[in-house]
């Protein structure tokens, strides 16, 4: 099989047309996040009384393959087959969010998770990237086509916004209407629709924690750490502290062992007590170059909805990546939000397997053929 | 694909992604900057821990008073099973008795053939062991790393540090005391008060003793009386903290804070000490000690008896039962007893260690008890009791609180001031006295001022007091020219020797006990030996005084 520049099989064109430093970024992501779940879960494991304190590496391990097989999948995807797609994913979550609203698994104080037997999933988390890639989609052609995109992309918003509210899932909500106003922001809205927004999210918060109150809780003791039981973000603050630069070293960590959540949300603190806050450093830097890197693909890429959807996920990465780190590190309140690819989570893992998968696929570049043939161009005028 | 019209949209679009990024940027700098904060601090407060907790976590270490280390933690490992996971039991019961042979076929059998979650196998098993159960490689079969409270100090200083549970729970002495302090969220070195050598010298001479006249038990304890710190708390028999179970026995309690006795003779300092405390009385007050009191079909004599008048000081040498009983009585029964509630001898004392028990006093407090409580019967204190408050006979008449580890801080000792400093200067002149010359001779040291009072009770067998049953006390003070440390010792059913003409009394094996180890201590607690002009003069004083 031929593998050049020139073919025209699947494979080679995936491959030259992908950005593969992004997917390099993306793979060492999926390593640390597999070396941190050696370090983070085997303690959860005994305290849960598993008799193999492998248990969770052994499972988020078989979660990050079928992850990175989704990446991998969802990049070869073209754009229309995204959208078909991603509407598909969008409408069976949706569906799926009510639907457990009623006979869905209470944990911690939340309907969120949906048992099929083997797997308990949690549909919120798959109807993330697919919601950002519908509500770019819409937006992009109610700029090109002036469609009515706005008002649709915000009934979407509103039904999605409801089901999580419903949940409740006050992080995720927050998480998402976040995301949305980024879109709503790049794609033109204006200034003052910004600030209304902002004053609704307000208002949002103030009902939340008024009426749910898991999230009162959560938000007074942020607030006023002598009021109430600080333990979680006391230890996770101890266990920062604790590794200082270089960490105790690998197996070392003896924080950990108490650390509530330690191999879902609190799991950056485990790194920091190990590996120390140089490399908290590292993924956090890791983290900003994917990131970042996205930033500069979308604003290279030509077409419209591509380039606001890529914007759209790598806003939703950032925003959960920096929400998680900064609940660890003491900066906002205590929210159930998982740091990408290195949290525990079988459908934290897959939905962030797939908005990987979606940047891939957005930030594919034809620039080469294009170049070539613009220069063979040049070079017959 | 665009038009020429979206350019204005695109440039807007590429500004105001821009813009986001830069709000990223700044974002990954609020989480840097924090990291750089966190860096620069160190662990502060220890988190709250829950008793789960202090199980895996270390425990301070202790040292004695000179910093040597009496209690540390080693790292061991456990091995844990759960049943409900085992297959084969059978095969493995007999692949576990191969591997470690000193387990018993009994005691496995009972701990696995059952569906329970988690049973240890045991607690603290050696390395090679731990690699040959490994290597069955049973699942199901767990190691867990503990750590375990190792005590340096053997039994020497049991009845001050106490002991741990499996769990490493402090359960006595200071061990326990420590476990409180976790829960405060203090964590830190503990230094004791006790010192390990004198503590060493004490129990080995008290060891002797107990030997030389076929005592069942015997307790000690010395005291600094300026701040109160326990240099050494003997309670024989006692313990190896390191095998806890033996702690429980009823013959190793501590006998020097938990156990209450009768002292006899001893207690009557305390009521010459109310009486000159008073200024009514003086030394050379005389009481008429001729005839025994007899009382309610009690008669209340002496061992010696004198049958003349005596003075204070005589009746302080002599230990007359009688004049003791005469002066108790002339202050009477309410001044008698809150005198010696001012002292302390009522309630418990308070020290980190442990509350003491109240004292034992009679239910209902009449004539009779006060003369028999003034020369000691009928009013049980712990031997700390007798020390603390003997102590302000010593130190110018300041209670002290009893303190279980160093006083860092001399001048935040809290006091109370119980008697006038001459009524302290007085009694400790009679205390002089009673070993140049009177029932205590045998515990003078040469070299070295030392003063003290002897007493011995008959024991209470069922209801009345058995004549051949004694426990026999000291309560001494040393060097008297710079008072620094009292001691009050106890014996338990002492027997007469071949030496002591057949005497038990406290003057022929306490009072010489006491001796032996001033003798051994006084060069650890860097006590110079006085000079004979000093000794003369200080005799001078004492004749001049009469």
């Amino acid at each position: 099989m031929k593998f050049g520049r020139s073919t025209k099989s699947g494979l080679s064109d995936w491959w030259w047309t992908i950005d593969r430093v992004q997917l390099g970024a993306i793979i060492i992501l999926i390593i640390f996040g597999i070396v941190l779940n050696l370090a983070a879960s085997p303690p959860i494991a005994e305290r849960l009384n598993y008799i193999d304190q492998y248990y969770f590496v052994k499972k988020q391990s078989i979660f990050i393959v079928f992850g990175a097989l989704v990446t991998i999948f969802f990049s070869f995807l073209n754009l229309k087959n995204i959208r078909r797609l991603c509407l598909l994913i969008f409408a069976v979550s949706l569906i799926s969010i009510f639907f457990i609203n009623i006979f869905g698994v209470e944990i911690k104080g939340a309907t969120r998770w949906m048992d099929l037997g083997i797997i308990s999933l949690q549909p919120s988390e798959f109807a993330k990237p697919a919601f950002i890639v519908l509500i770019s989609w819409l937006m992009s052609e109610s700029i090109i086509k002036k469609v009515p995109g706005k008002s649709l992309s915000f009934i979407l918003y509103v039904m999605f916004i409801i089901g999580l509210i419903l949940q409740p899932d006050i992080g995720q909500a927050i998480l998402v209407t976040l995301s949305a106003s980024i879109i709503y922001f790049i794609t033109g809205m204006p200034l003052i629709v910004g600030v209304i927004i902002f004053l609704i999210s307000l208002t949002g918060i103030a009902l939340s924690y008024i009426y749910i109150d898991h999230f009162t809780q959560r938000l007074n003791i942020f607030l006023n750490p002598n009021l109430g039981d600080t333990y979680q973000i006391d230890t996770a603050y101890n266990a920062i502290i604790n590794g200082g630069w270089f960490g105790v070293g690998p197996g070392e960590g003896t924080i950990k062992n108490i650390l509530p959540d330690a191999h879902t949300d609190f799991i950056f603190a485990v790194a920091a007590e190990e590996f120390g806050l140089i490399f908290c450093f590292i993924i956090i830097f890791l983290f900003a170059f994917i990131i970042f890197r996205g930033v500069k693909r979308s604003i290279n890429q030509q077409n419209l909805f591509a380039k606001i959807s890529t914007i759209g996920l790598i806003s939703l990465i950032c925003l959960q990546m920096g929400i998680n780190i900064a609940v660890n590190l003491g900066i906002v309140p205590t929210k159930g939000m998982t740091l990408p690819f290195i949290s525990y989570g079988g459908s934290s893992a897959i939905s962030i397997a797939i908005t990987f998968g979606l940047i891939l696929a957005f930030t594919r570049q034809k620039k080469t053929n294009f170049e070539y043939s613009s220069r063979k161009l040049s070079f017959q005028s | 694909m665009f038009q020429a019209q979206d350019n204005k949209e695109i440039k807007r679009l590429h500004l105001r992604i821009k813009f986001l990024s830069f709000c990223f940027f700044l974002g990954f700098m609020v989480l840097s900057a924090k990291i750089l904060y966190l860096a620069n601090l160190s662990l502060g407060p220890v988190i709250s821990i829950t008793e789960s907790d202090i199980h895996n976590m270390k425990r301070p270490n202790i040292y004695d008073r000179n910093g040597h280390l009496v209690a540390s933690n080693i790292a061991i490992s456990s091995v844990a099973i759960r049943p409900n996971l085992l297959r084969n039991k059978e095969d493995i019961i007999d692949r576990l008795l191969l591997a470690v042979p000193s387990f018993l076929r009994e005691d496995l059998e009972y701990k696995i053939f059952n569906d329970k979650k988690f049973v240890w196998l045991k607690r603290g098993i050696t390395p090679s062991e731990q690699h040959r159960i490994h290597n069955l490689g049973i699942p199901g079969i767990q190691f867990i790393d503990e750590t375990k409270r190792f005590y340096s100090s053997a039994n020497t200083l049991s009845s001050v540090i106490g002991y741990v549970n499996i769990d490493n729970i402090g359960q006595a002495g200071v061990e326990k005391f420590i476990d409180q302090q976790v829960e405060s969220g203090n964590s830190w070195d503990v230094y004791l008060s006790a010192d390990l050598e004198v503590s060493h010298a004490m129990r080995d001479e008290l060891i002797k003793s107990m030997n030389e006249y076929s005592s069942i038990a015997a307790a000690g304890v010395l005291m600094d009386i300026n701040n109160g710190e326990v240099i050494a708390a003997v309670s024989l028999p006692d313990f190896d903290p390191q095998y806890h179970a033996d702690a429980l026995l009823p013959e190793n309690m501590n006998k020097v804070t938990n156990s209450l006795y009768e002292i006899g003779s001893t207690f009557k300092p305390f009521t010459i000490a109310m009486a000159l405390d008073s200024g009514l009385v003086d030394l050379d007050t005389e009481y008429d000690a001729r005839k025994p009191i007899i009382i309610g079909g009690h008669t209340i004599s002496d061992f010696r008896p004198q049958e003349r008048v005596l003075t204070v000081s005589e009746i302080f040498t002599h230990s007359s039962n009688i004049g003791a009983a005469k002066i108790a009585l002339d202050f009477g029964t309410d001044y008698h007893k809150a005198f010696l509630k001012k002292l302390g001898l009522l309630d418990p004392v308070s020290t980190q260690i442990q509350n003491l028990p109240s004292s034992s006093i009679p239910a209902n407090w009449k004539e009779i008890n006060t003369m028999t409580i003034s020369y000691g019967y009928g009013i049980s204190v712990t031997p700390l009791h007798a020390a603390v408050a003997g102590a302000t006979l010593f130190n110018g008449g300041r209670l002290l609180q009893p303190s279980f580890l160093k006083v860092e801080d001399e001048s935040n000792i809290i006091y109370k001031q119980v008697l006038e400093p001459s009524t302290s200067e007085k009694i400790m002149r009679l205390m002089y006295m009673n070993v140049v010359d009177g029932s205590a001779k045998r515990a003078s040291v040469d070299g070295i001022f030392v003063g003290g009072k002897t007493g011995t009770a008959n024991k209470l067998v069922g209801a009345a007091y058995d004549k051949e049953n004694r426990r026999t006390t000291f309560m001494g003070a040393f060097p008297l020219d710079e008072p620094k440390y009292i001691m009050f010792l106890l014996l338990d059913e002492p027997k007469p020797t071949s030496d002591s003409h057949g005497f038990a009394t406290a003057g022929w094996n306490v009072a010489p006990t006491f001796s032996n180890i001033v003798r051994r201590i006084a060069p650890m607690l860097k006590i110079k030996p006085t000079s004979i002009e000093k000794l003369y003069d200080y005799d001078q004083i004492l004749v001049a005084s009469n």
